[in-house]
């Protein structure tokens, strides 16, 4: 395996000499799973896409649709027999009794609301006939004709009408073989209307419920109205309306007045006497298994709460850092705009950095509070004439950049009190550089605390110019 | 008792089984059953906790930095077969990894599991105790209970100026005049007596010795051995204070290893004190070798207490350490209210006696915000550090006046640097 004795026997074993080119084994795999967790969020999103563009199916019995699922065949059917045949999403507007006598076909009749059916009902006491697609219980309740969904789908699946409707008859066998099935209702509330039961078993569950209203005469004369309830619009599709006796069946419920209307409510209609909410679409699994995942939390929460010992307590140590006292009191210093000062402690400590760099002996003085102001460091003419030297500019220049106001006026510069108090008081009554503005004098500008974060006055920007103008002393008198 | 995942994945299987199921309601009840009875019958066969025996071994010291792997031995002396989930709890800086095992112990028989410790900080360190939870043979549930098995790893210094070392020991045997460089080592004490070789002083001709070999002979001295060192550490608050990430009294605890490790192998005594506002350690002086080791364990255990530090208790505790004249150094701050206050009124008393060296560490952190220009904030925060500098300036000089030596250095040269100054009061004579 060693690259040694690969180099002595190039040929010899097994022993691959390939190199591993690229990712290693585990950046591999965790490639591996970013893909496969890429390419599951991918076949989700197409499969919602998929689903929510699906076709709802919105365009099935539509009378102006060709496919195998419209109705348009019937449409045309009807209009070559003379009849006006129209579509609309609401129930036309009932005039009352001198209005022409007509055929309405509702699909989904329950999506119509509790009045929209009386009315319905009333215009097929006036004469007019109303046929319900596939009407279900919440419906018929509504009605309340005496009819009722059969709890059991009819036996008999040959589509034979079995009955005395003449259209049923007529037609003979056709395709209704699907869908909802009715029977009597044991009421005798309303008797009112006479029911007809074809196709299926009758009377034990019929595709097909006619109801025709005991009345001598309707209003006007000529036939009476009927309510048809039909358990399926199969045999009114493209698809099947050619199959055995479906045509003749549907135009011997729909052709026996001149105009039809072809009514398809809309589904946002809440107040629909068949709509349900989600709750009630959902399956009862779904309800009870609620209980379930509560169950499943509980579990949960006792898995991950249950933990293998308590956390471990220690005593830390303190962290503080050593410069905090320096940066603390930097922003004191900031903070009460404290210029002079400032301004006192970087000349003190450029004198001593420029009198080491001249040689010159530096005389410290008592270290209290005095402070860098005091006394302490070297000769003063000395300093700044060696500077001078040193850097070509004038003395006078250099003494007020080095002492704030030129040179002390003292000729034999003591440390005593008296000098250093002087010292103080020259330094506090003239301004302590040139560049300082008139009007401003240290004291004032010492005065009031500022606010924090306040913009930079002038005075702030002329101390770091003070503190510049003194970097670049420093390098000049380095870079000898 | 503990649950285990798979338990709530069985109860979420339990909810597709209730959607897709045609009664839902009965199959509620009869998956909550099963998953009890499941459970319960899980419990009931997992290996008890209780007779399982915990024994340690591995090292019990280690340098800051270095690992530690200590092996946990579990054996079962219960009757069934213990599939567990171990923690072998230990405090955060003890760095244990891995956090959680996992083994099966069948009857009689004994596992081996290895916990690494990293630790981050010095001092002892002890395991809190060892959570064991025991899973059936299902795994869905088991039981939980604990056992304390005692340990002790103590965190030492880590001694990173360990480095220095060879080139602290190169200085030394120079200066001891095992290198011929300039022939005879510096020193004032006399070893013997040799051959003049054209360029010695001829101050250093040994008359009596050339009458008597007739030839022309020198005295050669050496350095003297036998000297006393005392390293005093002060413990106190300032002491706690953190220049880069590290606590000053670490890198005053590395400065003191290697001057310990320089002056045993000169051959001189080494004695330790640590103190604050009382003594925390006092480590009389030796020779032998293996004293690096006590030094180092002994000051595992130090802490920076948030006291300020009695100067003058320093000074009378090393009084009473250092009987015969002793190199005596200090290893504090010079913090100005701290050293004027507390040390310099002690000071005669100690320098009358021994040689004092103050070590002190410098913050490069000071530097920088002296040099800071950026805003005007800046620069009041160099005014600042100038004005602190200029303090610590002045107290340097303070000292030196009063004879006492003084080491300022930034954290990476500190050791070397308090190192360098004992070799050379030692190529002096001063000691």
């Amino acid at each position: 395996m060693s690259a040694a004795g690969v180099r002595t026997a190039p040929a010899a074993g097994p022993t691959s000499t390939a190199l591993r080119v690229g990712p290693g084994r585990p950046a591999v795999r965790r490639g591996a799973w970013v893909v496969a967790v890429l390419g599951v969020l991918v076949v989700l999103l197409l499969v919602i896409l998929g689903v929510a563009s699906r076709s709802t199916g919105s365009d099935a019995l539509d009378i102006r649709a060709a496919r195998p699922d419209g109705a348009r065949a019937l449409a045309e059917i009807l209009r070559a027999r003379g009849i006006a045949v129209s579509a609309a999403q609401t129930l036309p507007a009932h005039a009352g009794a001198g209005e022409p006598r007509r055929t309405l076909v509702v699909l989904e009749p329950g999506r119509l609301n509790h009045d929209e059916l009386t009315d319905l009902l009333s215009q097929v006491w006036q004469g007019s006939d109303v046929v319900l697609v596939a009407a279900g219980d919440a419906v018929l309740d509504a009605l309340d004709v005496g009819v009722r969904l059969s709890d059991d789908p009819p036996s008999a699946q040959d589509g034979v009408p079995r009955c005395a409707l003449p259209e049923a008859t007529t037609a003979g066998s056709t395709t209704l073989r699907g869908g909802r099935a009715y029977t009597r209702a044991e009421t005798d509330r309303r008797a009112d209307m006479s029911l007809l039961l074809c196709y299926g078993n009758p009377p034990a569950a019929a595709r097909l419920a006619v109801l025709t209203p005991d009345v001598a005469a309707v209003p006007g004369g000529g036939q009476s109205g009927r309510l048809v309830l039909l358990g399926s619009a199969g045999l009114l599709t493209n698809q099947e309306l050619d199959q055995d006796g479906n045509a003749a069946l549907a135009l011997g419920l729909l052709a026996r007045h001149s105009g039809l209307s072809w009514i398809t409510p809309v589904a946002d209609a809440s107040d629909g006497v068949g709509s349900r909410s989600l709750v009630d679409l959902l399956p009862a699994g779904v309800r009870v298994a609620c209980l379930q995942v509560i169950v499943l939390l509980v579990l949960l929460a006792l898995w991950r709460g249950r933990r293998l010992g308590p956390p471990v307590a220690e005593p830390l140590p303190v962290v503080v850092r050593a410069a905090e006292t320096v940066e603390g009191r930097g922003r004191l210093y900031a903070v009460a705009r404290a210029r002079d000062r400032a301004a006192d402690a970087l000349r003190a400590g450029a004198r001593v950095r420029l009198a080491e760099r001249s040689g010159l002996p530096v005389r410290s003085g008592p270290a209290g509070p005095a402070g860098p102001a005091g006394p302490a460091g070297p000769d003063p003419i000395s300093l700044v004439a060696s500077v001078a030297e040193r850097t070509g500019r004038s003395p006078s220049e250099i003494g007020s950049l080095l002492y704030g106001s030129g040179m002390p006026p003292r000729s034999h510069p003591g440390p005593g009190p008296v000098g250093h108090i002087v010292d103080q008081v020259q330094t506090r009554d003239l301004p302590p550089s040139p560049k300082w503005p008139s009007g401003a004098s240290p004291g004032a500008l010492a005065g009031p605390p500022g606010r924090r974060g306040a913009k930079p006055g002038r005075a702030d920007a002329d101390l770091l110019a003070l503190a510049l103008a003194l970097d670049d002393l420093d390098r000049q008198v380095g870079g000898r | 008792m503990a649950i285990s995942g798979r338990t709530v994945a069985l109860a979420l299987f339990g909810v597709a089984v209730v959607v897709l199921s045609p009664a839902p309601g009965l199959t509620l009840a009869l998956v909550n059953v099963v998953l009890v009875g499941l459970v319960a019958v899980d419990v009931a066969l997992a290996g008890a906790v209780r007779p399982l025996e915990f024994g340690r071994s591995g090292p019990t010291s280690a340098r800051l930095g270095q690992p530690v792997p200590l092996v946990l031995a579990v054996s079962n002396g219960g009757g069934r077969v213990a599939r567990v989930r171990l923690r072998d709890a230990w405090p955060p800086s003890a760095g244990a990894r891995p956090r959680t095992h996992r083994a099966r112990v069948p009857p009689g028989e004994r596992r081996f599991l290895e916990t690494t410790l990293y630790p981050t900080r010095r001092g002892d360190r002890e395991p809190f105790r060892i959570t064991v939870r025991s899973l059936g043979p299902l795994g869905l549930a088991g039981r939980q209970g604990r056992h304390h098995c005692p340990w002790r790893v103590r965190g030492l210094p880590p001694f990173s100026s360990r480095r220095h070392l060879p080139a602290a020991l190169a200085r030394l045997r120079e200066v001891e005049g095992e290198v011929s460089i300039r022939g005879a080592g510096a020193g004032s004490e006399f070893d013997s007596l040799r051959d003049y070789v054209i360029g010695d002083d001829v101050r250093l001709i040994d008359w009596r010795g050339t009458a008597r070999r007739g030839a022309v002979v020198v005295r050669a001295f050496r350095p003297e051995r036998d000297r006393r060192v005392v390293c005093v550490l002060d413990t106190g608050r300032t002491s706690a204070g953190r220049v880069g990430d590290t606590p000053r009294l670490d890198h005053a605890l590395d400065a003191a290893l290697l001057l310990t490790a320089v002056a045993l192998r000169a051959g001189d005594r080494v004695s330790l004190v640590a103190h604050d506002s009382v003594p925390r350690l006092r480590l009389p002086g030796s020779h032998d070798h293996a004293f690096l080791a006590r030094v180092s364990d002994a000051m595992a255990g130090l802490e920076p207490a948030i006291v300020e530090a009695d100067h003058g208790g320093i000074v009378t505790t090393v009084l009473r350490e250092a009987s015969r004249r002793s190199l005596v150094v200090l290893f504090t701050e010079l913090a100005p209210a701290v050293i004027e206050e507390g040390l310099l009124p002690a000071l005669p008393t100690l320098t009358a006696r021994h040689n004092v060296v103050v070590a002190a560490l410098r913050d490069p952190r000071i530097d920088e915000l002296a040099a800071g220009r950026d805003d005007v904030r800046a620069v009041y925060a160099a005014a600042a550090a100038e004005q602190t500098l200029l303090r610590r300036r002045a107290l340097t000089e303070t000292l030196r006046r009063r004879g006492v030596e003084v080491v300022d250095a930034p954290p990476d040269g500190y050791a070397a640097a308090v190192t360098d100054t004992y070799l050379t009061l030692k190529s002096l004579g001063r000691l």
